[in-house]
């Protein structure tokens, strides 16, 4: 039996479920709903499971941190709750070492981007030429070169250089926090998820910088990348630990495909129904594969 | 003594493994969605690239 684990708004466990239903694989949920919860004991150390008073013993996990309960609901308790149960699902992994966790080494590791571009570089992929600096009055200097700016750790959109230095107050030397500044690339974006083996590649054509500005951006299902850089994504995606990801891909302006960052957690319900769930079919295979011999 | 009138318990359908309805705009690429599991502080995360003070 497969454990689903995560927030009751997240489409993405909540097509699987459905799916794995339709299929006949047997898949319990845990879902954590905004106003509704299970009742969980996990014995410590020995890591039994016992869900809505019955004892568990799934074979495979699937757990993905709840972001969706606290876009719903801004309110700190909502974020903290949904942390708290990813917490104790990645002790139950932790604690049952014979189940197949999907993403199982990465759980509860946060993927840091500059690590993982570096990596990627070592692994023979193109990423982005630039810097992470706070540098002010260097970046002015640099402002009419057409470079971007990004956060760090995410949550803001990558955004034209001038425009981030327009945020920040006149005359200032060091902004408050280091960001990526890096060279522009073009579009249209290649968003590739993989799955264990398999890979999903679509292409977004959009021309906003970031695609997340326009979410009604259209797709198209297209060839994978070629090998030199599929199999470079590949291990990349086996050394941070993930069987499922996603990576973003542009191009630079020699017309080289650049990896812009692997996603260790990836939203793709809008690419499983454009290839009629091929990509829930495709987690759904990796959990319920037999295991193997030792 | 524990308050057993909060909302602890889950519906039924949970356990029998009805599944809730999806919401109506399920059809995330990634938007505006944190995608590294297990960093809430994601969500506090500054929308200017350089922070602010």
């Amino acid at each position: 039996m497969i454990l689903l684990a995560g927030g009751a708004l997240d489409p993405h466990l909540t097509r699987a479920l459905r799916r794995a239903e339709a299929r006949g694989i047997a898949a319990r949920g845990l879902l954590v709903g905004p106003d509704t919860w299970p009742t969980l004991t996990l014995s410590v150390p020995g890591g039994a499971l016992i869900l809505d008073g019955e004892a568990l013993a799934p074979s495979a996990l699937w757990v993905r941190h709840d972001v969706f309960a606290a876009l719903a609901d801004p309110r700190p308790a909502v974020a903290a709750r949904a942390l708290d149960w990813y917490e104790a699902l990645l002790g139950f992994a932790a604690l049952n070492p014979g189940v197949r966790v999907l993403n199982r080494e990465a759980l509860g590791r946060r993927v840091n981007k500059v690590a993982a571009l570096g990596l990627a570089a070592r692994l023979g992929l193109r990423v982005p030429k630039g810097v992470v600096t706070n540098d002010l009055q260097a970046l002015r200097a640099r402002a009419g070169e057409g470079l971007v700016a990004k956060p760090l750790r995410g949550g803001g959109l990558c955004v034209p250089l001038q425009d981030a230095l327009g945020e920040q107050a006149d005359g200032d030397e060091a902004a408050p926090s280091p960001a990526f500044v890096q060279t522009r690339l073009l579009g249209p974006e290649l968003r590739v998820t993989l799955v264990g083996e398999r890979t999903f590649t679509f292409a977004l054509h959009t021309e906003a910088l970031d695609h997340r500005a326009t979410p009604d951006a259209p797709f198209e299902r297209v060839d994978d990348p070629p090998k030199e850089v599929l199999g470079p994504l590949h291990e990349l995606a086996a050394a941070l630990g993930l069987q499922l990801c996603a990576a973003d891909l542009k191009r630079d302006a020699e017309g080289a495909l650049v990896l812009l960052e692997m996603n260790a957690q990836p939203m793709y319900t809008a690419y499983d129904t454009a290839c009629d769930g091929a990509i829930t079919d495709a987690i759904l295979d990796v959990l319920s594969a037999p295991a193997q011999a030792a | 003594m524990a308050d057993t009138t909060k909302k602890s318990q889950a519906p039924k359908e949970y356990k029998t493994m009805a599944i809730p309805e999806e919401p109506g705009d399920d059809e995330y690429k990634t938007m505006a969605i944190p995608e590294e599991p297990g960093d809430e502080r994601q969500q506090q995360a500054s929308k200017k690239a350089f922070g602010e003070k």
